[in-house]
C-alpha cells in the first residue's frame, strides 16, 4: 500500500514535469516560428522530436511492451 | 451488465496479464503501421511545399496545440488513476480530455478550416490540399479518439475497471498520446515552416 502510494506520486510528478516541458517547449517553437519566419525549421524539427520523445516515453510508457513495470 | 463485469473478472489475473502483454504489442503495431500513413503526409506537404507554408492563423494553431497538449497530460492522470482504483479521478479525468478532444476538434473544423478558406482552397494550389488532408485525417483520428475515451469513461462508469484489471484504458490512453505526438509534428509543419503563401 505504502509502495502504491508511492508509485502513485512519482507517476504524478513525471505527468507535471512532462506537461512543463512540453509547455516550454512549445512555446520556443511558436517563438522561433514568428521570429525566424519560419526559416528555424531544423530547430523546429528538433523540438518536435524532443516533445514526441517525452510523450512516447513518459506518457505512452513505451517500456512496457518490453515488460517493464507491467501494471501498477 | 453486473453479469459481463463479473465474467470479466473470471479470467485469472496471470491470465489476464498475458493478454495484456499480448494486446499491448498488438496496438503498438497498429500505431507503428498508422504512423507510417502521417509521416507520408509529412513528406508529401514537404516535398509540395519545401520552403513555404499554407497562409494561417498562427495563434489559432498555438491554441489548439495547447488544448490538445493540455488533454494528454490529463488522459495521463485518468490512466494513473485507473492503474490505482481511483475511478473517481479516473472519470473526471477522462471526461476534462473528451472535452478538450472536442474543444481541439471544434478550434480545427469549425473555427480554423473557414478562416483557412479563405486564403486557400484544395482547388487552387498545394496550399490547400496539404492544409485539408492533413488536418482532416489527423481530425478524423481526434474524433475516432473521442469516441473511444466516451465508450471507456461509460464502462469505468459500470465499475468494469479495477487497479488490476485496465488495459482498455491504457489502449485507450495510448492512442490518444498517438494523437498528440502526430499533432506535435503537424503543428510545426503546417503552421510554422516556410514562408506563408496565399492561394499557392
Amino acid at each position: 500500500m505504502e509502495e502504491e502510494t508511492k508509485n502513485k506520486k512519482a507517476d504524478y510528478s513525471v505527468n507535471w514535469l512532462v506537461l512543463w516541458v512540453l509547455v516550454i517547449l512549445t512555446a520556443g517553437e511558436f517563438y522561433l516560428g514568428v521570429a525566424s519566419s519560419g526559416r528555424a525549421g531544423t530547430f523546429m524539427i528538433v523540438f518536435a522530436l524532443l516533445k514526441a520523445g517525452f510523450i512516447i516515453a513518459s506518457y505512452m510508457n513505451i517500456g512496457r511492451i518490453f515488460g517493464r513495470r507491467e501494471e501498477h | 451488465m453486473a453479469e459481463h463485469a463479473d465474467a470479466v473478472h473470471q479470467v485469472s489475473l496471470a491470465e489476464y496479464r498475458v493478454k495484456s502483454a499480448n494486446n499491448r504489442l498488438g496496438l503498438w503495431l497498429f500505431i507503428f503501421s498508422d504512423a507510417f500513413v502521417f509521416l507520408g503526409l509529412l513528406v508529401t506537404r514537404f516535398n509540395l511545399m519545401p520552403d513555404a507554408r499554407p497562409e494561417l492563423d498562427q495563434t489559432l494553431g498555438l491554441i489548439v496545440t495547447s488544448v490538445l497538449l493540455a488533454s494528454s497530460f490529463f488522459m495521463n492522470r485518468a490512466e494513473i488513476a485507473a492503474g490505482v482504483g481511483d475511478i473517481k479521478n479516473f472519470l473526471r479525468n477522462t471526461l476534462v480530455t473528451m472535452i478538450l478532444g472536442i474543444g481541439f476538434l471544434v478550434g480545427v473544423v469549425a473555427v480554423e478550416w473557414p478562416a483557412a478558406a479563405e486564403h486557400i482552397s484544395v482547388s487552387e494550389g498545394v496550399a490547400g490540399s496539404v492544409f485539408f488532408t492533413m488536418t482532416g485525417f489527423h481530425a478524423f483520428h481526434v474524433l475516432t479518439g473521442v469516441i473511444f475515451l466516451f465508450i471507456v469513461w461509460n464502462n469505468g462508469r459500470k465499475g468494469l475497471y479495477t487497479a488490476e484489471r485496465h488495459f482498455a484504458v491504457e489502449a485507450c490512453a495510448i492512442y490518444w498520446h498517438f494523437i498528440d505526438v502526430v499533432w506535435v509534428f503537424f503543428y510545426p509543419a503546417l503552421y510554422l515552416m516556410g514562408s506563408a503563401v496565399i492561394g499557392g
